[in-house]
């Protein structure tokens, strides 16, 4: 499905990714972990086409799209929710909704994203940008489903936000899997994180340390060693 | 009423046009967050184009209107869009400085091939009248007015309704994100300024039977969108064409009474300043729309030259400066205009440079320096006390102008000061006040002769403007190296930061005003007495956007060094290439500004001195080139 190789990512001197080689299988959820500055969310942005790295090779599909404009990643059903609260702040929550539905009749697409986040449906004249930090987090969640997307990389989406809320968005990521969506998860909560996923990676200092099922993780010192002690992770 | 309403319906007709005119200015600024002061230029491009087909190439005119619309305007759409997205990163005073370098290049172009006099442009539409509702009716107002709704009402469903307007108005919140959506950020910003530059394109062929063909005029009339636009907001389409008519209407109602009262026959072309001058003072700052974040990158810092170096080459400098009425003869009036010209740059860097608000009126207060100084002298005021006091004359106009940049900031001041300069020059140039019915004035060199030495030989009136040139350095050299120097950097980079601090931001920025405007009308007092006459066609609005261009073309620092290149970029060069035309001076000046501008994004420099640094480095580690950013 969506397959990065050897890509090196440097900015300026300082080379964050190194020679990175990791592959989001068809319908199955990743979790990328890693300790602040390991180079998560350089991986994201090059696997959307933000960043263009400075060699390796990115392959949807079997499709080389290394090198194009993020807006081709996105038709080839890549779709990346950023860091932050990525909704456009100055539209209302439908034409923020009409924007992502290039796929889908835009009736259809309010119709799914407001199945997937009820609350958004009575918000739907409001701008985005008015709005409180979970439910723009929703709308832009929402996105990942309107797209119909194949693969879904997911930035940090819980930061900032309420316990409930993080429940929600954590059911709407099950739920998102369970229809076959492939994810690629960076998430503070490890544990959360883990409960959800088929496979795990760790990154330190923009390499690739480990690559393995969750289980695989049990009694073993990884935490410790590359994300600090086990309460600052899950915490 | 009866003998308002042909006035009313001339004033929908025009008004339609300033109304389609302000739509594609606001369609560009939302998109992209570039407020085009070119747009006008652009419009007046389309009205040449138009001319030369129709007029001198004898096409048929619907065949020449749509060579206009369909080819001229979407071409310099694309083209307006690349110079857009390589203005993106730069610091805002710069975006207006490339903007004004349009301008220019455009006036200097048309003003070297089709002469610099207004040009006969004859009525192209229908000019059979029917009577409506007892009123006379040309068939080309009808024409006007239904085709400028039909576009406005086109042009609202489409920001509303489509996916591609929807996409206009969100790709300036995030062009990042809009690409992540699957829209290319690009494409949606093209489309914009396509629309943008044909709805400027046809307002200029669209007014030029009323106004004649002259680029100035052009310009200025389609900135009559600028007053409607202020009434939109800067973002509402419907109210931003409701402005246009609205303007168009109160223009042709002063012109009604003007008859009455003859002062307002001179308010008419100031009139849509005014009530962008209304607009911007009456909103709050966070109402109006603030498209396009600044993004600041860091400067590499230069090695400075050393004490011991800096210290002789001053001096050299002083010696030249000295010896130079021997070196070259009869031209040291023109070097005298330099150093003259110097301190207007001194006075304006100081303003744009340091305390990072764009000034587009300073001839306005050089023009009220020059007219204070002469009237002063004819009083029989002593010469020195006379340029001092017109120069104190000038703070409370720059205060006036502080007044919105304190409530606003960026743009709006640049818009503001504008404004207040075309205000000043229709309102009260002609006015006995300043420069009177005839449009000049006597400003006298000094005549006390000390020693021996006879001051107003050209040879001494040079080192009057030498000592004054100095004297100013001092005191702009005074300014930042005391506290509020830092202030003022400070001011530049965060004014939230520093409120956050404590400090009295609107006290800094009234005291770099009234310094700004306290050196301009002094140096205008001096630029009076250059000629011995202060004319007012010298210190035009236009003469405005000259010298903030010019000020670009040196840097983003206030110094001595920028300030006398600038200096003898405008005033020097010239009278030594008698034999160019003075429109290739335009031309030059605004092309260069537009490159001083695209080339001045400082991360660019910064960018290129990592990328040799990593070169380096990787010859000797062969370690990876650096990843890039997609600039969306």
């Amino acid at each position: 499905m969506l397959e990065l190789q050897g890509i090196t990512v440097a900015y300026g001197e300082s080379v964050v990714l190194k020679d990175l080689s990791l592959t989001v299988p068809e319908g199955r959820t990743l979790a990328l972990l890693g300790a602040n500055g390991a180079g998560k969310t350089t991986t994201l942005r090059a696997a959307s086409g933000v960043l263009k790295p400075a060699s390796g090779r990115l392959l949807v599909d079997g499709v080389d799209l290394s090198g194009a404009q993020p807006y081709r990643f996105a038709k080839a059903g890549i779709c990346h929710v950023p860091e932050g609260r990525g909704v456009f702040p100055s539209l209302t929550v439908r034409e923020n909704l009409v924007l992502q539905s290039y796929r889908t009749d835009s009736a259809v697409a309010v119709e799914r994203a407001v199945s997937a986040f009820p609350r958004l449906g009575q918000k739907l004249a409001q701008t985005a940008g008015t709005m409180s930090g979970g439910e723009q987090q929703m709308l832009a969640l929402a996105r990942a489903y309107v797209q119909q997307p194949r693969v879904v990389l997911l930035d940090e989406v819980s930061m900032g936000l309420a316990p409930k809320v993080v429940d929600e968005i954590f059911a709407f990521l099950t739920r998102l899997a369970e229809e076959g969506v492939s994810l690629l998860l960076v998430e503070q909560y490890v544990s959360k994180a883990l409960a959800i996923s088929d496979y795990v990676a760790i990154l330190s200092r923009g390499r690739l340390v480990f690559l393995g099922e969750p289980d695989e993780l049990a009694g073993t010192d990884i935490f410790a060693q590359y994300l600090g002690s086990a309460e600052q992770v899950t915490a | 009423m009866n003998s308002l309403l042909p006035f009313i319906v001339a004033g929908i007709a025009q008004g339609s046009v300033f109304g389609l005119a302000a739509l594609g200015l606001v369609v560009t600024y939302k998109t992209s967050g570039i407020f085009n002061f070119g747009h006008g230029a652009v419009a007046a491009v389309g009205a040449y184009v138009f001319y030369d087909l129709r007029t001198i190439h004898h096409w048929p005119w619907p065949v020449a209107a749509a060579v206009c619309l369909l080819v001229l305007g979407p071409l310099l759409g694309v083209v307006q869009e690349r110079l857009a997205a390589g203005l993106a990163p730069v610091r805002l005073a710069m975006k207006v400085v490339a903007t004004v370098g349009v301008v220019l290049l455009v006036a200097g172009i048309t003003s070297l091939h089709y002469g610099a006099s207004s040009l006969d442009f004859p009525p192209f539409l229908p000019q059979d009248t029917v009577t409506l509702l007892g009123v006379r009716v040309s068939a080309a107002q009808l024409i006007t007015l239904v085709l400028s709704v039909v576009v406005a009402g086109a042009l609202f469903l489409l920001f509303r309704v489509t996916k591609v307007g929807v996409a206009m108005r969100g790709v300036v919140d995030d062009p990042t994100l809009m690409g992540l959506t699957g829209v290319s950020p690009v494409n949606v910003r093209r489309s914009a300024w396509i629309i943008g530059s044909t709805l400027a394109v046809a307002s200029g062929i669209l007014l030029a039977p009323l106004t004649g063909l002259d680029t100035i005029q052009l310009t200025l009339l389609v900135v009559q969108s600028f007053g409607a636009a202020a009434i939109g907001r800067f973002t509402s389409l419907p109210l931003t064409f409701a402005g246009g008519l609205l303007i168009g209407v109160g223009e042709n109602l002063l012109v009604r009474f003007s008859g009455d009262i003859t002062w307002l026959a001179l308010a008419q072309p100031a009139l849509p300043f005014v009530v962008l001058f209304v607009v911007l003072l009456l909103s709050k700052p966070a109402v109006i729309a603030d498209a396009g974040r600044l993004r600041r990158a860091v400067a590499p810092s230069r090695t400075p030259l050393s004490p011991a170096t800096r210290r002789s080459a001053m001096l050299a400098a002083l010696v030249v400066a000295v010896v130079l009425p021997s070196l070259v003869g009869v031209r040291i009036q023109s070097f005298a205009s330099g150093l003259v010209s110097a301190t207007i740059f001194l006075s304006l860097g100081l303003l744009v440079w340091t305390s990072g608000q764009v000034s587009l009126c300073h001839a306005g207060f050089v023009a009220v320096g020059a007219t204070t100084t002469g009237h002063l002298l004819g009083a029989g005021v002593p010469w020195v006390l006379a340029v001092l006091v017109a120069g104190l004359v000038v703070v409370p106009l720059g205060l006036v102008i502080a007044v919105p940049a304190m409530r606003l900031s960026g743009i709006y001041l640049a818009l503001a000061t504008l404004g207040f300069g075309v205000l000043l020059q229709y309102l009260f140039y002609n006015r006995p006040f300043m420069f009177g019915q005839l449009g000049q004035i006597a400003v006298p060199r000094p005549r006390a002769s000390w020693l021996g030495i006879d001051p107003s030989s050209d040879t001494s009136f040079y080192y009057v403007t030498l000592v004054a040139f100095l004297l100013a350095s001092g005191v702009v050299y005074g300014v930042l190296r005391l506290r509020l120097g830092r202030l003022l950097q400070a001011l530049a980079d965060s004014p939230l930061a520093l409120a956050t601090h404590g400090a009295p931001v609107n006290r800094i920025r009234l005291l770099v005003y009234g310094v700004s405007a306290f050196l301009a009308g002094a140096a205008g007092g001096l630029s009076g007495a250059l000629s011995g006459t202060a004319s007012s066609a010298a210190y035009s609005y236009f003469s405005s956007l000259t010298l903030l261009a010019v000020l670009a073309l040196y840097g983003t620092k206030v110094g001595v060094v920028p300030a006398l290149a600038a200096g003898v970029a405008l005033s020097v060069v010239p009278s030594y290439l008698t034999s160019i035309r003075g429109e290739w001076f335009t031309i030059v000046f605004g092309a260069s500004a537009i490159v001083a501008a695209l080339v001045s994004d400082r991360s660019l420099s910064l960018r290129l001195s990592v990328g040799a640094r990593q070169r380096l480095a990787d010859r000797r580690t062969s370690s990876p080139t650096r990843a890039r950013l997609v600039q969306p």
